[in-house]
């Protein structure tokens, strides 16, 4: 029964995904051109690194810079930071050819090529914020050990490591470790994204990523996603708790938000300048670029900018918290940023190695890189995300009840 | 220091070691020998067994049709029509009778093959096309044709020997019947008032006649006739002649070479423009290198009236003297050319014997 | 009692593990250490490739494109797509040709390959020419026209070779640019820096595909193929260390040039009779 349908499905053919898809194009593009190397998975793949990176910034506020007003997000944002640290390889694997030689880049690693510091840098990071968000949790761990039941009493136990040490000079040593991993874990975020930035911008074969500051942009525009992204989420499960989030806290975000988000805006526009102001060979197949295939991708990047800077400028100047603008601002950064990302990637791609003509990547529904791949892979960290929250409830007021102070953390 | 922190750092002291462990059985072992990277992959890559063996190769059981091949223009491979030899007994093999019927049993008995058989193209028209068709960037060394225009739905194989195409022209079906020189000046009276008594026009605008081609005559004779090529005089003259006189008119001015005394010869101003728009644009395949033209239906151009070739060119780029291959030529003239062209040809003189004896 | 005999018992258990791993560590150790100084070769001492009657430290191999020979008659890319086994398709190219046109008057060429759809050949008259220019400027006014045929130009700084994160792609003593496809993870890094677009991603196989200069067949002493097939003597190769070769007497015969100079890649494949716009 189950085979007579698989058969039907498969004779309707609808399903059948080719092995490549290929670029209509204009003008004169290499032959090899016109299947583009680097589609969706690699937009997403540098905007989930771009939100782990942000995200762990925003933790940083209250646990490296002490500012306390960024206190009821901090440990969310961990756990944020940790949910898409872990997505991050997800993409990438589904983009390789050959997976399962994936770890060939650490057993015998090329040094002149930026993915190999990637490999490093990213199994790094993952461990950096594992240790820092165990210490940041050890004590609830404790204390759910000693309560829990069956398997997942087990699994509490397990992460305890056999020792039930709550005393004040143990906390001090987690307070001071977790304390040193969130420092090298500053450098090491902005190291992750920076070099992202340097993935596109070393390359000369291509003009449109060819730029010294591409990983400034990178960087900055990851911050902002990050932010974005929290405050998302902090009004999300606040609604969802049933508690009204803290005015203070959003304030802080929102001027966050604002400061980033001009930085931003003012390189990436400092950098369109710079190029036309040159107006070196091949600025015109640059603009024929901004004005073919990636109209519409630049119109919404730059239009969901300036309405969140519009917002955002409003609702500090007249010292509103606007949750709803607020979320409004926040979803748009975080739209301007996806599209910054595909302007990047796919936009550096779709302009011909030849300088003679254009590629028109728009992107297949199924398959491995398909749209429906590209909003699963997506989605997964905030599956993750829910399931850490359930493991290891961040929230302040559920630690009081328990007679925790993690406040002191 | 705290019972967890011990264990942390002894978990992470141990999960480093296995790293360690791990990468050195996982590294292959000829990694590094040369370089960053797998020493043993050069030998592997150099291993394939190559698929094309080169024309050489086939000599030594197509003994024949290589010294033809060999000895022709020709430098396409055995295998740019042939296919790949592959698995196709190569230099080694000892020889087999080549004939169709056992070839390939034989082949088979003895080396335990059935992919060795090489492809036989019947589609000679397209095949041959694949180099000779007349499109832009093709060197003017190239020859070249329009298919539709040279032989028309005919394969190239009616008259050329695909091995040796410089062994031509014997299959090649007559234009026309040979007609009678004596006749033909006989009723040649009527033309010399325009073209001359000796074939050399009295105007610039009319063509000289004399020596040339005579299938070209009996073509233009036609089409004046049957009105696809218009001009109010020679419509008018040509609705008179039958078949027969135009056969005659056309074997005496091709007979005639006395007056090509006459052609005064100038100074060759413009000469280097002209040779260089002549290769360019290939003109030479057809009318030949010094205007004198190898093939009875192409006209020879040596010594031609210069404004009458302008018109000409004219009539080919508007349309009006409808002629496939020439129009599309001269559309791709600008008027420069045109008067460039007609200069050079128009100062051309027969100069070789060759060339002479040709008219 | 009973509740402490568990404890014991995975005490032990636990310590057996250790040991087994700490063996094992110090054997690896010990190869590690002990075995290193008879094992570790250097690399200019290292045996050449077991390749049978070729050294590669006895050539150094060069190309070289003489465009104005060109006829564009394409078997150069039918023959290495059937030597090579390249998928037969208009998006996948270890060599291809090019066309420029200088229509009308125009400084600028137009453009053309084989691989453009009006370019497949659709007659079934001939298998082993898939691909036909088309006559596609009939009765326009081309002032100039000429083909180039591409290749990658195995550089001898090669970014593609730069990039690749696992050693998956390199180039060898004597000048070829290869990839080792039983290596590569298919990260398509490569076919982002080849300024050259010589590099192209085969998907049935997971990994990214080259020309190889057709690395089993010259170090058999055959040409590749492309040059075998050329009928046009468009395509020159040979041994930059014996001076009667094709190439040594191409290179002092003719004035030549390189692909996109600029980009300090320096490629070993040489042009003559190409023109600026070409790149």
């Amino acid at each position: 029964m189950m085979s007579v349908a698989m058969t039907a499905v498969a004779r309707m053919g609808w399903w059948h995904v080719p092995l490549f898809h290929a670029s209509p194009f204009t003008g004169y593009v290499y032959p090899n051109e016109t299947i583009i190397p680097w589609s969706g998975l690699i937009v997403v793949y540098p905007y989930i690194t771009g939100l782990v990176a942000g995200a762990f910034i925003v933790s940083s506020f209250y646990h490296v810079f002490g500012m306390n007003q960024f206190k009821p997000v901090a440990r969310l944002a961990l756990l944020t930071a940790l949910a898409f640290v872990i997505c991050v390889p997800v993409p990438l694997l589904l983009h390789l050819g050959h997976p399962e030689r994936a770890l060939e880049a650490m057993i015998t690693p090329h040094w002149s090529s930026a993915f190999v510091a990637f490999s490093y840098v990213i199994s790094f990071y993952i461990c950096v914020l594992l240790l820092e968000t165990w210490f940041a949790f050890r004590a609830d761990i404790v204390a759910m050990a000693a309560r829990g039941r069956g398997l997942r009493g087990l699994f509490y136990r397990v992460l305890t490591l056999g020792s039930d040490d709550v005393s004040e000079h143990a906390l001090a040593y987690d307070h001071r470790w977790a304390y040193v991993l969130a420092v090298i874990g500053i450098p090491s975020a902005a190291l992750l994204h920076g070099y992202v930035g340097f993935v596109f911008g070393s390359l000369k074969s291509r003009q449109w990523w060819s730029s010294d500051l591409m990983p400034i942009i990178f960087l900055f525009s990851a911050v902002v996603s990050g932010v974005a992204l929290l405050i998302l989420l902090y009004i999300a499960v606040s609604r969802i708790r049933g508690l009204e989030p803290d005015k203070r806290c959003l304030r802080g975000l929102a001027a966050a938000l604002w400061s980033f988000l001009i930085f931003v805006l003012v390189i990436e526009a400092l950098e369109y300048v710079t190029m036309f102001y040159r107006a070196e060979e091949g600025v015109g197949m640059i603009k024929a670029l901004m004005r073919g295939p990636l109209e519409d991708w630049l119109l919404i990047q730059w239009g969901g900018s300036l309405v969140a800077l519009l917002l955002l400028t409003w609702l500090l100047a007249f010292r509103r918290t606007g949750v709803f603008a607020l979320a409004v601002a926040a979803a748009l950064v975080l739209i301007e940023v996806f599209c910054m990302r595909w302007n990047v990637v796919i936009g550096g791609q779709e302009l011909s190695k030849t300088m003679r003509g254009l590629i028109y990547y728009s992107p297949p529904i199924l398959g491995r890189d398909g749209v429906i791949a590209l909003v699963m892979i997506l989605i997964l960290p905030l599956l993750f995300l829910w399931l850490f929250v359930r493991l290891f409830p961040p929230w302040d007021d559920m630690a009081a009840e328990r007679g925790l102070d993690v406040n002191e953390i | 220091m705290p019972k967890h922190i011990v264990r942390l750092i002894t978990l992470l002291v141990v999960a480093v070691i296995l790293a360690i462990v791990a990468r050195f059985y996982l590294v292959p072992h000829s990694y590094y020998r040369y370089g960053n990277y797998r020493g043993n992959a050069v030998a592997e890559i150099a291993r394939d067994p190559p698929l094309y063996k080169g024309s050489r190769s086939c000599a030594s059981c197509h003994r024949r049709i290589f010294n033809q091949w060999s000895a022709s223009a020709h430098r396409v491979q055995c295998e740019d029509c042939h296919g790949p030899s592959g698995d196709h007994p190569g230099m080694d093999a000892p020889p087999l009778p080549i004939n169709p019927d056992t070839h390939q049993l034989l082949m088979q008995e003895r080396y335990r093959i059935a992919t060795g058989r090489m492809q036989m193209p019947t589609n000679t028209a397209h095949l041959c096309l694949q180099c000779h068709a007349s499109i832009a960037g093709r060197p003017a060394t190239q020859p070249q044709v329009i298919a539709s225009v040279h032989a028309g739905t005919q394969q190239c194989a009616a008259c050329h020997d695909v091995h040796s195409p410089k062994i031509v022209f014997p299959a090649v079906p007559q234009v026309a019947s040979m007609g009678s020189a004596a006749s033909g000046r006989a009723a040649s009276a009527a033309c010399a008032a325009c073209h001359g008594a000796t074939g050399i026009s009295v105007s610039p605008m009319w063509p000289n006649l004399a020596g040339q081609q005579r299938a070209y005559v009996v073509r233009a004779l036609e089409s004046y006739r049957t009105g696809k090529r218009k001009a109010a005089p020679m419509n008018m003259m040509a609705a008179a002649l039958s078949d027969t006189q135009i056969a005659n008119l056309a074997a005496y001015f091709s007979s005639l070479t006395a007056g090509r005394a006459a052609v005064q010869v100038q100074a060759r101003r413009n000469v280097p423009a002209g040779v260089r728009l002549v290769s360019a644009k290939a003109c030479a395949t057809c009318h030949g290198p010094n205007g004198s033209s190898s093939n009875p239906v192409v006209p020879n151009l040596a010594g031609q009236k210069q404004a009458y070739l302008v018109s000409a060119l004219d009539a080919y780029r508007s349309g009006s003297r409808p002629e496939a291959l020439m129009s599309r030529v001269a559309r791709g003239l600008t008027d420069g050319d045109v008067r460039r062209l007609s200069l050079y040809y128009s100062k051309l003189q027969c100069a070789d014997a060759a060339c002479k004896e040709a008219r | 009692m009973t509740e402490k005999t568990p404890a014991v018992e995975r005490r032990k258990v636990l310590r057996v593990i250790a040991g087994a791993v700490a063996a094992a560590c110090g054997a690896t150790a010990l190869r590690l250490f002990g075995g290193s100084a008879k094992a570790a070769i250097r690399p200019a001492d290292a045996p050449p490739p077991a390749i049978p009657g070729y050294d590669w430290t006895k050539h150094r191999w060069a190309f070289g494109v003489d465009a104005t020979r060109c006829i564009g008659c394409l078997s150069c890319v039918a023959a290495c797509k059937n030597e090579n086994s390249v998928p037969r398709d208009t998006h996948h190219f270890r060599t291809w040709v090019e066309r420029y046109a200088y229509l009308n008057g125009s400084d600028e060429p137009v453009v053309d390959s084989q691989s453009e759809p009006d370019a497949l050949s659709t007659s079934p008259g001939n298998p082993t020419y898939p691909y036909r220019f088309p006559d596609r400027y009939g009765d326009q006014v081309v002032d100039k026209a000429f083909f180039v045929p591409k290749l990658c130009n195995h550089c001898s700084n090669p970014p593609c070779v730069q990039v690749c994160p696992v050693g998956a792609t390199f180039r060898t003593k004597d000048g070829v640019v290869l990839i080792d496809q039983d290596y590569c993870i298919g990260c398509r890094y490569c076919v982002q820096a080849c300024p050259y677009g010589a590099r192209t991603f085969n998907e049935a196989m997971g990994v990214t595909d080259k020309c190889t200069w057709c690395y089993h067949r010259i170090t058999k002493g055959l040409k590749p193929a492309c040059v075998e097939v050329c009928p046009a003597g468009a395509r020159v190769f040979g041994d930059l260390n014996d001076p009667q070769s094709d190439i040594s007497v191409f290179l002092r015969e003719n004035r030549v040039n390189v692909l996109k100079p600029e980009m300090g890649t320096h490629p070993n494949v040489y042009y003559v009779g190409i023109d600026r716009s070409v790149r």
